[in-house]
């Protein structure tokens, strides 16, 4: 039986999930996707600026739990170990992709990937979805120009609302490195819309 | 001391409005007159928007459902049961498909009606240059020869262009639909690939509908400047069908807007697919 006629269980707490996930029970993997993979998504989403690779860090992910759950340790919160698999996915991934694409462009990477934001499962209206695009276009030009290691502090932090405690322990990093890292994303991305605002308003005048 | 600029936590601070009323106020004293701290808040805003844009972002159906498959796939090679896949999953991705199925279905009634539009057009201003010749003579039977063979080629053109469209539309339409049915994760790559053939489609047929335009036209006028050094007649019939060919051209060209508003309609239709909408209405 693949399909259910009932909706997907839901565990009452992460510790009872992690167990019925070690059990490699099929309803667990099925409350694992429905509970967490869109924030996996988003998050890869972010660092990649693409569906695909995204979508590809999701799966991953998922895949290397059901490989490798035997092997998570109960004191890193489920959702912390989840993300450093993506995160780290996701890195493996921009780097494999910036070996790839050494000849290939900014200009050509925007055009390839069209700015779109892909829809959601609720499939909002055209207009809904022309807006967020519009408005993620504003930073995604940013955080492409910042370093990767910035980018995924960055994300973590303002897509995904982590504490930099528990963006240390994902990551492996010491509490003051993701402070500074963090501070040095946010600086980053603030100049980097400032000069490019201010450019823009130069143009505008020259003409 | 307004001259120092604002560090970008206190940017933060006075757009989530954690400032103090006085911290508030010497803030805005120095945007004031500081324009590259003005800037610095602008980017802070449009930060903030992105963020939320970025956080709202979610798998589509298809994907959820691939990584359903994929992980399925694992567990059956080892042996382990398959995680069950929720109903309203599948249910949306069918919805989905189906929503593709019909607005294909509506692309290729849309199409039809065009290609049907533009064969008329072609056939009036073929009949009118047989006319014409007929009335003209030998003299001019060369250059009227020229004018039905464009308007020959414009039939071919239009016959082959909805043959095309039609093979598309029927092939992939039937194709999704038997997919929806089967295997609904085969039908992630369809709806992409449909959208493709049929905007292919409809670039084929304006460049189509264009040429016809263009070649009805130019037979038209071939056949005026073939006729004029002849006789009266022939200039008149000659004229006729010049004029019968652009009668037909602005509506070779609605056919052709009649056609693109098809498509984006099937576009619409697929990108505001849900669930809900899928069990019901036919099209009339």
């Amino acid at each position: 039986m693949t399909t259910s006629e009932e909706e997907t269980i839901t565990y009452a707490t992460a510790a009872d999930l992690v167990q019925a996930l070690r059990a490699n029970e099929p309803q667990a993997y099925a409350a694992l996707i429905e509970g967490y993979a869109d924030r996996l998504y988003a998050t890869a989403y972010a660092i990649l600026n693409n569906p695909a690779d995204a979508e590809e860090v999701v799966q991953e992910t998922l895949i290397t739990v059901y490989r490798h759950i035997g092997e998570f340790r109960g004191e890193a919160k489920l959702s912390t170990w989840l993300y450093r698999i993506a995160t780290n996915k996701a890195l493996a991934l921009l780097r494999s992709h910036k070996a790839a694409r050494a000849e290939t462009s900014l200009e050509e990477l925007g055009e390839q990937y069209g700015g779109e934001l892909p829809l959601g499962g609720t499939a909002p209206s055209a207009e809904e979805a022309l807006e967020r695009a519009e408005r993620w276009a504003c930073i995604r030009e940013g955080l492409e120009a910042m370093s990767p290691t910035l980018r995924v502090v960055w994300v973590l932090a303002e897509v995904e609302g982590l504490s930099m405690r528990e963006i240390a322990e994902a990551e492996g990093l010491s509490l003051s490195t993701v402070k500074v890292r963090l501070h040095r994303a946010r600086r980053f991305l603030v100049d980097y819309i400032a000069r490019r605002r201010e450019a823009a308003s130069t143009e505008e005048d020259d003409r | 001391m307004n001259e120092e600029h604002l560090t970008f936590e206190r940017i933060r601070a006075y757009l989530t409005g954690a400032l103090s009323a006085g911290q508030r106020s010497a803030v805005e004293k120095h945007l004031a007159f500081c324009a590259s701290c003005r800037q610095a808040v602008e980017a802070q805003r449009e930060i903030e928007a992105g963020r939320e844009a970025a956080q709202s972002v979610a798998m589509s159906p298809e994907a959820r459902l691939r990584l359903y498959e994929r992980l399925n796939a694992l567990r059956s090679e080892a042996g382990d049961a398959p995680i069950p896949i929720p109903r309203h999953l599948i249910a949306q991705v069918k919805a989905k498909a189906e929503a593709t199925a019909q607005a294909a279905a509506h692309v290729a009634r849309t199409t039809g009606s065009a290609a049907r539009e533009i064969g008329t057009g072609g056939a009036a201003v073929a009949a009118q240059a047989a006319r014409g010749a007929a009335k003209v003579g030998k003299k001019a039977a060369r250059t009227v020869k020229a004018a039905a063979q464009s308007a020959i080629e414009m039939g071919e053109e239009t016959v082959k262009t909805a043959a095309d469209l039609k093979a598309i539309a029927v092939d992939e339409t039937a194709a999704t639909l038997r997919k929806a049915k089967e295997h609904p994760v085969d039908l992630a790559a369809t709806p992409i690939r449909l959208a493709a053939k049929g905007v292919k489609a409809g670039g084929r047929m304006a460049e189509g509908a264009a040429k016809n335009a263009y070649a009805a036209t130019k037979g038209g006028i071939k056949v005026a400047a073939g006729t004029a050094s002849t006789m009266g007649t022939a200039l008149v019939e000659g004229t006729k069908t010049g004029i019968t060919a652009a009668k037909h051209a602005p509506r070779l060209v609605k056919a052709a807007k009649k056609m693109a508003d098809g498509l984006a309609e099937g576009v619409r239709q697929i990108a505001e697919a849900k669930p809900e909408e899928a069990e019901g209405e036919d099209e009339p």
